[in-house]
Parts: structure tokens; sequence; C-alpha cells
């Protein structure tokens, strides 16, 4: 019984540590932009794909592909930001207006990538070799021990950039009270295109790791920027240590919720709980005065 | 007709209304006067049930308003003007006031099959009271295009066309110009006449002692005097809270 | 006689009309975005399908779908009924996602990714033509009915809610259940389009019901123009037809497929950032 627990909970761990991955970055841009940017979905399919391409169809190392996939992450979310939402952000279009937008944009990268690419599943050549290990009764392959331990490290590396750093204190500061920030110098536009920088360069890693743990199909960016969502809003959607817990959480409840349905309804439980959340407890589990409007 | 016992409002720490005491006749106009941030618009708040109250009672026609909903409220016979005003946007201003007759549009049935056509005679009251305040020529322009001294005057249309025995009028001749602010005074008198009452809400000082039977007196949520205009204008606390401590 | 596939189109824009009209009496009407309104066109679509498939008559399977969506509509509006802008967005946009979930994995009922086949149609409309008549009988009478609810007190009333809901209490209005009539009236039509849908193509799986379909609906009331509903007529005839020409340049079909969304996505996001009143429309988007 008790491996039984523990597989669930590794597997809960690693799915929740990918959501983590994209929720991060989502709840980066949303804590300082604030408004929901889908489209994050359609940058991880891209970069997804992107890699695919460098390192398969063009043959590429793959740690030379990989560092060019989350620059092209970068570079995608990036232009989004100064392309799009920053002309949306000077006609003083309002939140559902960019909320709209934006998922306009996630449907068209997302349709971009089946076009350019096809519908059918691709994967990716490992760099190593991926045999499931046995550690005390649970299994678990390198490529999901490599995920955990990468997040980790984003995420440290993320609160001590918020902490630590100018542009991590500039980008709370905004994220707190943007007319304050501004009052006091800090530029507001330049805090937005950083937010969108990191947040997608996050996300290309998680890009880069999904590739690697699960195939590529057009519709995965779509699934992940809702569990992402999801896992944002659970743990309080401005808060991006809240996004982080709250993604952990929701790879955990997946995969013990197998336990009591049956496993294709692993989504159904993510969108359930995202519905409830937005409902019952929209500042999460860890209120955050700046959620709403 | 209204009577505010013990009423008490607190928004976090701070007590906007401490206590409160008093009572509205029909047939009069009663001034509510007070410093900002006295608590005035939130005692018209918490009449008409924007916001629900820690403590008290409001009285209305033997009805205890507190809990009740603002439509419920409003069809007790309550209306009210807002501060800043509220008028449907984008309607023109007679379907704004048209709304304000009944709640007939409010049965989905009753509307599809027929039974609630906009009648000459609703037309007709609706142009009475625009003709009264001078504003006929606007009766086909779209509400977000008002001047802002046409919007009050529309909001205000729209409050009394609302079937009520009490007004509540927040502010009703802020930023608007002396001939426009006559007819008001002089239709806020035609409807008190009528036997109903109103609480009125103004900082201008003329116009409210030249049209007030009765001045309530708050400051930093507490009654701090009532009286007679003529007696309140020689009030020594009055004068201390309006000219600063 | 008419081309067939020219038929095909016709009925598109038919099933896609109530669709729209629909929408436009929440979204234009109402003021509510509602982001999960594919949702209602997928319930009605499998109630239908569910229905006609277990032997009930067909205009009795129309009709029970309908209401059946319509009916949840009225569970939407519970929940959503202190919400607004954005925030209200994201909670119709999750139910639209619980409802595809519920689709894709209740297998045993919805067939799952699979979904349902052979779904039945009556024999006097198996020609296509006769059931493009029947389509465009019943959008008509669907336009009619809106067109009149609008008309009416009633849909001045479900106006001035959209434009300030605490004003319209402030009149005695319970807009609670005025908001809750125009969600559901909303939600029967657009599950009424969703049961001509299954009916026509027979066959239908959620793939059918996801945002994906949800941007060309509201292309088309945003194009056509918030509160317009000859707009929308209009709108939908010209997004059906736009890709069209694509077919012509000899794109293969899984080519074709994805192009459209990327026109449809392209063309909302360049619509509501240079005319977000549309083009008949009374108000802009907000």
């Amino acid at each position: 019984m008790t491996s039984i627990f523990l597989q669930l909970l590794v597997n809960g761990l690693v799915a929740g540590s990918i959501y983590a991955l994209v929720a991060a970055g989502f709840s980066l841009i949303y804590s300082t932009n604030k408004f929901v940017h889908f489209a994050h979905g359609g940058v991880i399919v891209l970069s997804s794909y992107f890699l695919y391409w460098i390192s398969t169809t063009l043959g590429l190392d793959f740690y030379i592909s990989s560092f060019l996939t989350i620059l092209f992450a970068t570079f995608l979310g990036y232009s989004l930001n100064k392309v799009l939402y920053q002309k949306f952000r000077a006609k003083k279009a309002s939140n559902s207006v960019l909320l709209v937008a934006s998922v306009a944009i996630l449907i068209l990268l997302q349709s971009l990538s089946l076009l350019i690419f096809g519908a059918d599943v691709k994967t990716i050549a490992l760099p190593l070799s991926n045999h499931s290990m046995n550690i005390g009764g649970v299994f678990v392959t390198p490529v999901q021990v490599i995920i955990v331990i990468i997040s980790l490290f984003l995420f440290f590396s993320l609160r001590l950039l918020m902490q630590k750093t100018k542009i991590g204190k500039a980008m709370r500061a905004v994220a707190d009270n943007n007319e304050v920030a501004e009052i006091l110098g800090i530029s507001s536009e330049r805090v937005y295109s950083t937010s969108f920088a990191i947040g997608s360069a996050i996300v290309g890693v998680a890009a880069i790791l999904v590739s690697l743990e699960q195939n590529i199909t057009p519709l995965m960016g779509t699934s992940l920027i809702i569990k992402g969502f999801t896992g944002s809003v659970i743990g309080g959607i401005g808060s991006v240590t809240g996004a982080i817990v709250g993604s952990l959480f929701l790879g955990l409840a997946e995969n013990f919720g197998t336990w009591f349905v049956s496993a294709g309804f692993k989504d159904a439980i993510a969108f359930i709980l995202l519905f409830i959340f937005l409902l019952i407890k929209p500042q999460g589990l860890f209120g955050n005065k700046n959620n709403q409007k | 007709m209204l009577t505010i016992n013990n009423l008490t409002k607190h928004f976090g720490g701070v007590k906007a209304v401490d206590n409160c005491n008093f009572q509205i006749e029909k047939g009069k106009i009663v001034a509510l006067i007070g410093p900002n941030g006295s608590g005035k618009t939130t005692i018209f708040n918490l009449i008409s049930g924007i916001v629900q109250a820690n403590n008290g009672e409001i009285i209305f026609n033997d009805q205890n308003l507190i809990g009740s909903s603002v439509d419920k409220i409003s069809n007790f016979g309550i209306s009210r003007i807002f501060q800043q005003s509220r008028l449907f946007k984008n309607l023109c201003v007679i379907d704004n006031l048209l709304l304000a007759l009944d709640n007939e549009d409010t049965k989905l049935w009753k509307n599809l099959f027929g039974f609630n056509k906009t009648t000459d005679e609703k037309v007709a009251r609706v142009r009475k009271i625009l003709a009264e305040l001078n504003i006929l020529d606007i009766e086909n322009t779209l509400a977000s295009e008002l001047s802002f001294g046409q919007k009050r005057l529309v909001e205000l249309a729209r409050a009394i066309l609302n079937p009520h025995e009490l007004l509540l009028l927040d502010e009703p001749v802020a930023g608007v110009n002396p001939k426009i602010r006559k007819i008001i005074a002089e239709l806020i008198i035609k409807i008190k006449n009528e036997g109903k009452g109103v609480l009125l809400i103004e900082h201008d000082m003329v116009f409210t002692l030249g049209v007030s039977d009765y001045i309530i007196v708050m400051d930093a949520g507490r009654v701090i005097a009532e009286g007679l205009p003529q007696d309140i204008r020689k009030n020594e606390k009055v004068l201390e809270a309006y000219l600063g401590r | 006689m008419i081309d067939a596939y020219f038929i095909h189109l016709l009925i598109l824009i038919g099933i896609y009309l109530i669709l729209g009209i629909s929408l436009q009496l929440s979204l234009g009407y109402g003021g509510l975005l509602n982001l999960g309104h594919i949702a209602f066109f997928g319930i009605g679509a499998y109630a239908f399908a569910l229905l006609s498939l277990h032997g009930f008559p067909f205009a009795l399977s129309i009709l029970v779908a309908s209401i059946i969506s319509g009916l949840f509509g009225w569970l939407l509006s519970v929940p959503t009924k202190k919400l607004k802008g954005d925030y209200l967005a994201l909670v119709t946009l999750g139910f639209s996602f619980v409802v595809y979930a519920v689709l894709l994995n209740w297998t045993s009922i919805t067939g799952g990714a699979f979904g349902l086949a052979n779904i039945p149609r009556p024999s006097f409309l198996s020609d296509n033509f006769l059931f493009l008549l029947f389509v465009y009988a019943i959008a008509v009478i669907s336009y009619l009915f809106i067109s009149r609810i609008c008309g009416t007190r009633f849909g001045k009333l479900i106006e001035a809610i959209r434009d300030d809901e605490l004003a319209a209490k402030s009149l005695g209005k319970n807009t609670l259940k005025i908001k809750s009539w125009g969600l559901v009236i909303s939600a029967f039509f657009a599950g009424l389009a969703g049961s001509l849908f299954a009916s026509y193509i027979t066959f239908i799986d959620p793939s059918s019901f996801t945002l994906t379909t949800l941007i060309p609906i509201l292309l088309i009331v945003i194009i056509g123009g918030l509160t317009s509903l000859p707009g929308t007529v209009l709108a939908t005839i010209v997004v059906v037809l736009i890709p069209e020409p694509l077919r012509f340049l000899g794109f293969s079909s899984s080519v074709i497929g994805p192009l459209q969304q990327i026109l449809y996505a392209l063309l909302l996001v360049v619509i509501i950032y240079y005319k977000p009143r549309g083009f008949y429309g009374k108000i802009d988007l907000e």
C-alpha cells in the first residue's frame, strides 16, 4: 500500500513541478501586468516544436538546442508583449479585451504548430538513457528526477531574483502598486517587458522538460496553461510562490485522484478544482489583495 | 415614516456611522449635512440596502429594512439618486426614464406576448417631468452624450418617476448652475407638498437652508445636532465641525 | 441543382447564425463575457445525440436537448451572479473546460474521444437541401424570437443591467433573475444550434467543442457589432465564407483546418484592436 502511495506522491511531484514551471512564469507576468496571459501556453507549444525541429530535424546537439529553445521562448514571449499587449495597453484596453486577445493568440500559436508540424505526436531523442529506476519500491526515470531538480533550482533562483536584485524589487513594486512605482522612477513598461522575458524563459525550460517527459502534440500548450492557471489560482494568483505551491498541490491532487477515479478523469479533476477555487476562494490558499479588480 | 435607531456601521476599524438616531416625517424635507467623511452617504447606502448595518434598525412604515436587498427596498417605496450619476449610458433618456415607471419589464413572458407595450400614457408621464425640468429636447439623446448638468437632472427625474414615498437625494445640485438649481428646488418642494418625504445630502448651504424644513448635522459618524434651519445656522457645535478643529 | 458543397456552407451559416445570435444576447445585450458559450453548444449536441440514439423522436429530441442546455445556462448563472468583466470570463472559461473534460472522459455515456456516431436523421430530411431549408426555418424563428425579446421593455432592462446593475436594482429590478433568464435563453439557443449540428454531421466528438470553436463565434459577434442582430447575420456569412478562397488555392485539408484557425484568431485580434465596436455595433467590448 505504501509503495502505491509513494509512487503517486512521486508522480504527483513530477507533474506538479512541470505545472509549477508553467505557473511561475505565468504568475510573474500576471502579478506585474495584471492580466491573464493565456498565450503563455502558445509559447510552450511553439518552443517545444522549435526544440524538436532544431534537435531532430536539423540534428543539432541536444544541449545547444535546449539553450536555443530557451532563447526562442524568451524572444517569443517578449515579442508578444511588445508587439501586441503593449499596443492594447496604449489604447487603454480593458482586462477583458486583453484576455480575449491572449486566448486568440493561444489558439493562433497552437494552430501554427499544427500547420507546420502536423498532428501526429513527436518525440525527442533523449541524450541519455531513460530507463525506469527502482528506488525503494518507487519507479522513476532519470528525466523525472531532472525535472524536479531543475524546477527546484529555478524556483530558488527566481526567489533570489525577486528578493535580492534591483529588477526583482522593481517587479514587486509594480506588482504591488504601479502608480506609486512610476512616481518612484520605476518604468512600468520595462518591468512588464522583463517579466515577460523571465516568465517566458522559465516556460522555455518547461517546454524542454515536458518534451522529454511526454510527447509533443499541438494541444499540449492549451492543456499545460490551463493546469498552470489552475495551480496559480489555487495558490493565489498574484503570488509566484503561491503559484508554485498551488501547482504542486494540483499535481498531487490529480495523481492521488486516480486512486478514486479512472486516470482519464485526471484532467477533469484539474478543471473542477479550477472552477471551485475561482468561485469560492479566488484569492487562493495564499490570499493576496492584488488579485481581482 | 422613517426611523433610524442606534444605527452603526464600521468598515474595518473605522466607524463610518456610530450609533445614529433620527426620524424623517412625511411631507417634510430633511437635510443631512456635515463635513466630508462624516457618514452621510453611508447612511444613504444603509437605508437603500447597498451596505448592511452592523447594528441598529431602519424602520420604514413599520417595516425594518435591515437585511433587505436593494431592489426590495426600492419596491418598499424608497427612491434615490447617487453622488455620481448612474445612468444607463447606452440607452437614450426616454428609455432610462421608462425603466423607472414600473417593474412590468421584469416579466419575460408578459413582455414576449406583447402585454407590456410602451403606451402613450407612459411616454406622456416621462415627457411631463422632462418638461418640468426644461430638458424635453434631450429625450432621444444617449445618456453617455449628456452634459454633467443634464445627467444630474435625468437621474433626478428617474428617481422621481420610480414610485416612492421617500426620496433620498445625494447632492442633487452639486456642480449645477443657479437656474437649474432653482428648478430643482421647486421640484423638491412640490414633491414634499404631495406628502412624500425627502432626505437630502448637500454642501450648498444656501440651497439647503432655503429648501429644508429640518436639518440633521453629522460629524465623524455621529449626529451632533439637529433642528430648524435658523437654529442650526447659529449652532456652535456645527460651526466648529465645519470650520475645523 | 445547387452545388452540394455550397449547400454545406449554407447549412453551416445557418447553424453558426443561431450560435452567433445566442451569444449576441448574452454578450452584446447582457454584457456578460461568456467565454464558455461553446459548452452549451456541446451540451445541446450531445443531449440531442443521446436522445435520438435512444429512439426519441426527432423534434422532441431537439426541444429537450435545447431545454437541457438552457438548464445548464441557469446552473452557470447561479455561481456567476455577482461576477463581472474578466473574472466572469475566467469562470465561464473554467466551466467550459469542465464540460469538455466530462465529454472527453465520461466514456460510458459520451463515447469519450471517439464521440457518438450514426446519429439518426429523419428520412424526410435526409436530403441535404431539405435539411438546409429546415435549418433556415429554425434560424429565422430563433432570430425573430431573440429580436423580439431585445425589442421589448424586458430587452431594454437587460441592457440597463449591463450598463449599471446597481442603478437597475435601485429602481426595484430583480437583476439576478433577469441575468439568469438571459443566460438561460442564450444557452437554450446555443443548445438548439448544437442539436442541429449533431443532426447534420451525424457524428460528434469533443474536439468540436473547444476554445478553437469559440474564436469564430466571438469573431462573428464582434465583427457584426455588439447589440446588432442584423450585423450578426452579415458577419456570420462573412466569417464562414472568408476561409473558402483557401480551398481554391489548392491546399490540402490538413492545411486548411489550421490555416482557418489562424485566420480567425488573427482577425479577432485585429478587430478588437482596430474596431472593437464592429461594423454595426452600438457599444464597445469591455
